[in-house]
């Protein structure tokens, strides 16, 4: 999978919050995105999920120009916000109802990737009731289930302890190898400069690439 | 699959039919000659208007059930587009997938209820009657269910996308400034002079349509059912346009 964004710019009204943004990414590589809260890093990620579209540029799966030749991006999984699942289901009936969209994993293979993570698939408890961390968990669960070719992270350690903040970079580390092209948000250098093969900074809306 | 909290929401209709229904349930056993069909349809609306002694705190009246089903899911598919829809959106193989199943399931939800308030609407009538069920009553039931089905599926698809436009509390204000305009419009139809010679113009009005048919007979049913299959078709065109064409999980405000 090789992901291409090509001067892409997203402005609102006479707000520019990404400015002529380039990136080629491949996959089995994991980018790194460092910068401070408001320089655009989640939007960014917005865009390249398709949950935004760009006001100019484009940005490109394999060759395919989304929102043109594809309506979303293919088989991507996505950590964007602490929440977006109900807080009334259970963390298995969360994920459930969302595997279900695609119908590629079936119960069991959820039920691995939530004890994947470090929860456990049998908790009865719904999210209402679950700590931050154990909602980041069971949101990285849902990146993750469907065994997908690009992951979007943004601040994926987000409330976990020094504990899941180690089991989540394994985690990452296998998935690279798997050969998924992941893309990490963070405004923790160390996450970043940790994993990373490649980072860039986000800078008022504008990237810079270091390696 | 449907969830709890929408399983509550459906069975508020059960308390609402308790109170429009009371004098129903309270006059006990003390039937009367009228036919079902009839006695049903005076009872739908709880007192149905009739033309000559409407005005339109009535009809809105009369519409009691329905705008209890508008604000019972007229931020249904507004709040899961703005909370649950990030990681339902990179799934789905397009924005229109999504929308048509959200727009499918208020439509089921729209006709449990509909069917619970009609449903037990007639059994009562039934009861309260001395005459048999016969044809002209099964048909009325069907014929309205249908009506009010598609007019609550039509009105609350309505203010979601109005809501998703313009945040759901302008949705609901500008929807009943609609609503009582339509009614207005029904009631004082006929006392607006050369208007009033173009009969089409009430048949356009969707409020009519549910209200006022049953003055005209039952047997007109069937084109208020075509007119409403079409303004649901708009809808939906028009709901689609806007969730393929906005950004997803962005606060409206949080670049103003």
């Amino acid at each position: 999978m090789q992901v291409e964004v090509k001067g892409m710019t997203k402005c609102f009204k006479d707000i520019t919050v990404l400015n002529d943004i380039n990136m080629e990414m491949n996959s089995g590589t994991i980018y790194g995105i460092v910068g401070k809260n408001g320089s655009g890093k989640t939007m960014l990620f917005r865009c390249l999920a398709g949950l935004v579209k760009p006001t100019e540029g484009a940005i490109l799966f394999d060759g395919r120009v989304l929102h043109k030749e594809l309506s979303m991006p293919p088989n991507m999984g996505v950590v964007i916000e602490n929440m977006g699942l109900y807080p009334e289901f259970t963390g298995l009936a969360n994920l459930k109802y969302l595997a279900n969209i695609r119908k590629r994993v079936s119960e069991q293979e959820i039920k691995k990737t939530i004890a994947r993570v470090g929860l456990n698939p049998d908790d009865k408890r719904t999210l209402k009731k679950y700590s931050l961390g154990m909602r980041q968990r069971i949101i990285l669960a849902q990146a993750l289930m469907e065994k997908p070719d690009i992951l979007l992270l943004d601040e994926p350690t987000n409330g976990l302890d020094d504990k899941g903040v180690e089991l989540i970079r394994d985690i990452l580390k296998e998935e690279a190898e798997r050969g998924a092209l992941i893309m990490l948000a963070s405004h923790n250098k160390e996450d970043v400069l940790y994993l990373c093969d490649k980072v860039f900074y986000m800078v008022n809306g504008c990237l810079e690439e270091r390696q | 699959m449907i969830k709890h909290r929408d399983w509550r929401k459906i069975l508020v209709i059960l308390p609402v039919l308790f109170f429009r229904k009371c004098d129903l349930l309270m006059s006990g056993g003390i039937p009367n000659e009228m036919p079902v069909a009839e006695y049903f349809l005076q009872n739908i609306f709880s007192g149905n208007p009739s033309r000559q002694d409407t005005n339109v705190i009535i009809v809105l009246f009369g519409l009691f059930e329905v705008i209890v089903f508008n604000l019972l899911f007229g931020t249904h598919i507004y709040h899961d587009l703005y909370e649950n829809s990030v990681y339902i959106f990179v799934r789905v193989k397009s924005r229109t997938t999504w929308f048509v199943e959200r727009a499918r399931e208020l439509f089921w939800y729209s006709g449990i209820y509909n069917a619970l308030f009609l449903g037990i609407t007639f059994c009562l009538c039934v009861f309260h009657t001395e005459k048999k069920i016969d044809g002209i009553a099964v048909r009325l039931l069907v014929i309205t269910y249908i009506l009010i089905q598609l007019f609550a599926f039509f009105t609350t698809l309505l203010i979601n996308i109005t809501a998703i436009y313009m945040g759901a509390f302008k949705a609901f204000m500008v929807n009943y400034i609609v609503l009582a305009m339509f009614s207005l419009w029904a009631v004082e139809f006929e006392s607006v002079p050369i208007l009033n010679q173009f009969p089409i113009l009430l048949k356009l009005n969707p409020v009519a349509n549910i209200t006022l048919q049953w003055n005209d007979g039952i047997g007109e049913g069937l084109l208020p059912v075509l007119y409403f299959v079409v303004l649901i078709g708009i809808a939906l065109w028009l709901g689609n346009r806007m969730i393929c064409g906005m950004d997803i999980s962005i606060n409206s405000r949080e670049y103003e």
